[in-house]
């Protein structure tokens, strides 16, 4: 019987002198173009996570900064609204308190043009008037001509001479006289006029309107510089 | 499973691994900065809006100038014309006038405030036409028409005009009445009777403060 003698032994050593590396890194049985396409997807892969990796640190710092920045943005806004309401609230005040005082000075205008210096006046009459004359009331009118404002004093009284009515007619025309030409220059009637004059048989006198316009303190003042 | 599939699947596996940190940390930090981005800019469109709008009150300051200017010219105007009638006081101070100057106040009428309107006298006043005129709207300053009588020589009464016209409360006098007192008819030296008939004025701010804001300035 012949005997056929098979090493088995001596095989396995020379397998097992293989390395444990050499096995991993022995791609010879991968597909070559699955390891290319392995390597171009691990690459691409590796390209894009780091590209990512570095988009998202940068969203995250900016993320950090910009919600600083909106913090301190809505801190300065509320700080600005306060101080805009309270502005709104002082503004509303002054332009209130501005018209009550426009009008006001408004009024004291219209109060002061309708002044007259009464106790000036009635002296001036006094000093024009004659003896035979006695003033019973005066009155003042105020005129608008032409946007312009102007007093006129009416003044009436009675001429009590009793003798002729000449005389009489004299003595009201000495008054007005006095009034327009003899008067001072500080004087505050000007261009007197008789409006009126009636004859009061009951009382045997003469009544008499006349009327004297009121010189403005600006004519005034000119006048006497 | 041969090589050739393990390797794919470990290949693509770095793959998943991106696209889970894509879609779970980048993609939401850059919407969220997108959103941050667009808040912060709505923001500071507001802050630039609301600050011009304050700017826009730094006219308060020239407003108070004009406030203190105004003051200035009114000067002791609320005494002058105060806010109420206060025909007492004036009553009182025109008894201290009368016995200063030796005359006697017979008579003190006083007839009920009227509104008056105010005008500037420096304007023109409006012509009036056919059309329904609008009524004015109400006036703060009020008018007591007063009748005081009184006797005494006549410089006295000269002089209780005077004072009158000086007196702190804007009295204006529109008509004096002279007669001779009837009970000094037989002396040599008669008396007489003055009727100054005047105006006295209130001021009534809450009026312009109820009064309904205009459109327009």
């Amino acid at each position: 019987m012949k005997t056929i003698n098979i090493n088995l032994i001596d095989d396995q050593t020379k397998e097992s002198n293989k390395s444990k590396i050499e096995i991993l890194t022995d791609d010879s049985d991968i597909n070559p173009k699955v390891k290319f396409a392995s390597i171009i997807i691990v690459i691409s892969v590796c390209i894009v996570f780091a590209i990512s990796f570095g988009v998202w640190s940068i969203s995250s710092f900016m993320l950090q900064k910009t919600g600083k920045e909106l913090a301190d943005l809505q801190s300065a806004h509320k700080k600005v609204t306060l101080e805009l309401s309270k502005a709104t609230v002082i503004h509303k005040n002054l332009q209130k308190e501005k018209k009550i005082l426009e009008t006001k000075l408004l009024a004291q205008n219209m109060i002061n043009s309708s002044l007259l210096p009464w106790h000036k006046v009635l002296i001036d009459i006094s000093k024009a008037v004659p003896k035979d004359i006695k003033i019973t009331e005066i009155s003042k009118v105020t005129q608008v001509r032409n946007s312009n404002q102007r007093s006129i004093l009416t003044s009436k009284g009675k001429i009590l001479s009793k003798k002729t009515k000449d005389n009489s007619l004299k003595t009201i025309s000495f008054f007005i006289l006095n009034l327009n030409e003899n008067a001072s220059p500080d004087s505050n009637l000007e261009k007197s006029t008789v409006k009126k004059l009636d004859f009061d048989e009951k009382e045997n006198v003469y009544n008499f309107e006349i009327t004297s316009n009121l010189k403005s303190f600006e004519t005034k003042s000119a006048t006497l510089q | 499973m041969d090589r050739t599939k393990r390797v794919l699947i470990l290949s693509l596996m770095p793959v998943f691994l991106t696209v889970i940190f894509i879609m779970n940390f980048v993609v939401p930090a850059v919407i969220k900065l997108d959103k941050l981005n667009k808040e912060v800019k709505q923001e500071k469109l507001a802050y630039i809006e609301t600050k011009s709008q304050l700017d826009a009150f730094n006219t308060n300051s020239r407003l108070y100038k004009n406030i203190t200017e105004l003051r200035q010219k009114l000067g002791d105007f609320d005494v002058r014309v105060p806010a109420e009638d206060d025909l007492s006081i004036l009553l009182i101070d025109l008894e201290k006038f009368a016995e200063s100057f030796n005359i006697k106040v017979t008579g003190f009428n006083s007839k009920s405030e009227t509104e008056k309107e105010i005008i500037d006298p420096k304007k023109e006043k409006p012509k009036s036409t056919n059309s329904v005129r609008k009524k004015p709207a109400p006036s703060p300053l009020y008018t007591i028409s007063l009748e005081i009588s009184a006797v005494g020589y006549y410089n006295d009464i000269l002089n209780f005009i005077n004072t009158l016209e000086n007196y702190g409360r804007k009295v204006v006098i529109s008509s004096v009445k002279v007669e001779d007192y009837k009970e000094d008819k037989n002396t040599s030296n008669p008396r007489v009777q003055i009727t100054i008939n005047c105006e006295a004025y209130k001021f009534d701010s809450q009026v312009l403060n109820e009064l309904p804001k205009t459109s327009g300035k």
